[in-house]
C-alpha cells in the first residue's frame, strides 16, 4: 500500500456542523465525508471542492457493501472514483459488511459470516474496488448485535481478510469498545489477533446505552475507554489519522468536540519515538 | 440464497425471525443454508436479532422522514397504530444511493391514498414531488438544452415552447399549500407549480388558476406561442401576457 500520509486528527463533516467547521478550521487537520452524500450530488460537490481546498478530505462510503454477493454498482464505483479525484483523497475507506441483498435493502451495516472464505473472497473483492477506484482502500471494523455463531472470531476474520488483500484498516475503536462490551470479549485480546501494523486510521466516538445492548450512535462524547483504546493502539503501532465522529446530540458548545479532535491528536503525537515514521 | 438472504429477511420480517426458533429446518429450505449456515444463525443470541430488527426500523424511518417530515410527524402523533402497521411491513429492495427514501416515500404516498387518508396522502404527495425535485441535479448527466439558452428570450419567437427542466405541475383535491395541521387541509382543487431555478436555490411553490396549471401542461415542447394561444380558450391577449409572466418566471422556455 506504500506510506500514506499523515494527516492528524479530524472531524467527520456532517451538515449541522460545517459552520462551525468553517470557523475553527485552524484547529481541525482533516475532514472525512459520507461519500454517498456526494456522489451524485452536484451542488453539493462543488462545496466539497472549496472544502478540499482548506483541508485534506477521506471520502468515507455507508453503502458499497462489499460483503455482497453480487459486485459493486459500476455506475456506484466510477462516481466514487471521480469523487476521491476531485477531492484528491489519500485513500478511501469503507466498512467490513454487507448492507444489502439482491432482494433486500437493510439500510445498515450487517456482520457476514465470519469464515475464511468469506474473508478470501472480499479481501479479492476489496482489491478489485481498490484498484478500479484508483487510491488506498481502508476497511473498518463494523459494530454488530447479531452476533453469529462463526467459526473465526471477528479480530481473526479481518487479519484473514487484510492478510489477502493490499488495503489498510479502519480501526474503529469505538465499535471494538462497543462489540467487546456486547460480546463479553477482551479488546486487548483483539488488538493481538490484528496485524496492526495495517491500521491507517482510527475512528473514536460516544455511543448510546440501550436495555439490552450498548449502541454505536456517534451521539455521545468520546468515553475514557475508548481513549484507553486508542492509547493502546497508538503505543503499539503508527497511526496516520484520527477522527471523532459525531452524528446526533451535537453539543450546543462546539469546543467539546474540537477539545476531542486536540486530544485524539495529542495521542497520536504521544507514540514511542522509534516507532515514528509512516506506516 | 444463502445466509447473507436468510440474515436480511429475519432483520425485515417477523415471521422469517420466528422461523429460526420455530422452524429452523423450514428456514434452511427456504434460503437453501447448509448446516453450518444454520447453526451460525442459530447460535446467535435473540437479542442482537431483536436490537438490529429495531435499527433497520429506525433507518427506515428516518428515511421516510428525511422525503415526507410533516407527513411522517402527523402519521406519527395521529395514526400511530396505522405508521407502525406501515412502517413495520416495508421491505426496501435495494435503491441507487441518490433515491434514498425516495422508494419509502412513494410507498407511503400509494399506500395512504389507497385508505381513507385523503388529505394525509395529497400532502405526503406534495412533500414527495417537492423532495424528489431537491435532488434532481442526482439524475442530470448534464446540461438541459433549454438551460443554455437561459430565460427571457420571449414570446416573440416561433419557438415551440416546453417548461423548464426543474419545473412541476401538480394537482391536489385539497390545498396543500395551507400546510399543517393536515386535517384541516381545506377541500378545495389546488394546482401547484414546483420550481428550482438552479441547484443552489431554495425550492420556490406558486398556486397557480386552473387555466395558468393547462396553460403550463400546452408547454410540452410541441406548441409555439401562437399555437397555445390560438388553442386556448381566453382572450389572446391574456395568454400572451401569461406566458411572458411564466418565461420571466423562468417557468417556461424556448425548446
Amino acid at each position: 500500500m506504500g506510506t500514506l500520509p499523515r494527516l492528524g486528527s479530524g472531524l467527520g463533516y456532517r451538515a449541522e456542523l460545517a459552520e462551525d467547521i468553517d470557523l475553527h478550521a485552524d484547529r481541525i487537520d482533516w475532514l472525512e465525508v459520507i461519500s454517498e452524500h456526494f456522489l451524485f450530488a452536484r451542488e453539493a460537490r462543488e462545496r466539497l471542492r472549496e472544502l478540499a481546498r482548506r483541508f485534506p478530505v477521506v471520502p468515507h462510503g455507508v453503502e458499497l457493501s462489499i460483503g455482497s454477493d453480487r459486485e459493486p454498482d459500476a455506475a456506484y464505483l466510477e462516481a466514487l472514483a471521480s469523487l476521491v479525484e476531485d477531492v484528491d483523497a489519500p485513500w478511501f475507506s469503507d466498512h467490513l459488511c454487507f448492507t444489502r441483498t439482491d432482494e433486500v435493502a437493510l439500510g445498515l451495516l450487517a456482520p457476514l459470516p465470519r469464515t475464511r472464505q468469506v474473508a478470501r473472497r472480499l479481501a479479492g473483492r476489496a482489491d478489485w474496488v481498490r484498484r478500479t477506484v484508483g487510491r488506498p482502500f481502508l476497511l473498518e471494523n463494523i459494530t454488530y448485535y447479531v452476533d453469529l455463531a462463526t467459526p473465526l472470531t471477528e479480530a481473526q476474520f479481518i487479519a484473514e481478510v487484510l492478510e489477502h488483500c493490499d488495503c489498510g484498516l479502519l480501526l474503529d475503536v469505538a465499535n471494538l469498545d462497543i462489540n467487546a462490551r456486547n460480546h463479553g470479549f477482551d479488546p486487548l485480546d483483539f488488538l493481538d489477533t490484528l496485524p496492526l501494523e495495517r491500521v491507517v486510521q482510527v475512528h473514536l466516538a460516544g455511543a448510546g446505552e440501550e436495555e439490552e445492548m450498548t449502541l454505536d450512535t456517534h451521539s455521545e462524547a468520546v468515553p475514557a475507554r475508548v481513549w484507553d483504546l486508542l492509547e493502546e493502539v497508538v503505543a503499539r503501532t503508527p497511526v496516520q489519522a484520527a477522527l471523532i465522529e459525531r452524528d446526533a446530540n451535537f453539543p450546543d458548545d462546539f469546543t467539546e468536540l474540537l477539545d476531542e479532535v486536540g486530544r485524539a491528536r495529542t495521542v497520536l503525537a504521544s507514540r514511542p519515538a522509534e516507532l515514528i515514521g509512516g506506516a | 440464497m444463502g445466509l447473507a438472504d436468510a440474515l436480511a429477511a429475519m432483520l425485515t420480517n417477523e415471521d422469517d425471525l420466528a422461523l429460526l426458533r420455530r422452524d429452523p429446518t423450514a428456514l434452511r429450505d427456504r434460503f437453501a443454508l447448509t448446516e453450518n449456515e444454520l447453526a451460525m444463525l442459530a447460535g446467535a443470541g435473540p437479542a442482537g436479532y431483536r436490537v438490529t430488527r429495531r435499527n433497520v426500523q429506525a433507518k427506515l424511518r428516518r428515511a421516510i422522514g428525511g422525503c415526507l417530515p410533516v407527513t411522517v410527524a402527523h402519521l406519527h402523533r395521529h395514526h400511530p397504530d396505522l405508521w407502525e402497521r406501515f412502517a413495520s411491513g416495508l421491505v426496501r429492495p435495494p435503491q441507487p444511493v441518490h433515491r434514498h427514501g425516495i422508494w419509502e416515500s412513494e410507498r407511503l404516498t400509494d399506500w395512504l391514498t389507497a385508505r381513507d387518508l385523503a388529505p394525509v396522502a395529497d400532502y405526503a404527495r406534495y412533500e414527495l414531488e417537492r423532495a424528489k425535485l431537491r435532488r434532481a441535479d442526482h439524475d442530470r448527466t448534464g446540461r438541459d438544452p433549454a438551460d443554455v439558452l437561459g430565460p427571457g428570450t420571449g414570446t416573440g419567437t416561433d419557438r415551440p415552447l416546453t417548461l423548464s427542466s426543474d419545473v412541476r405541475i401538480l394537482m391536489f383535491d385539497h390545498d396543500v399549500t395551507a400546510g399543517p395541521p393536515l386535517a384541516d387541509l381545506p377541500v378545495r382543487r389546488t394546482h401547484v407549480v414546483l420550481h428550482r431555478p438552479s441547484p443552489s436555490s431554495h425550492l420556490q411553490t406558486y398556486r397557480v388558476s386552473p387555466g395558468t396549471a393547462l396553460l403550463l401542461a400546452g408547454c410540452d415542447g410541441t406548441r409555439t406561442t401562437q399555437q397555445l394561444v390560438a388553442c386556448a380558450a381566453s382572450d389572446p391577449a391574456a395568454v400572451r401576457t401569461a406566458l411572458d409572466r411564466l418565461m420571466a418566471a423562468d417557468l417556461v422556455r424556448p425548446a
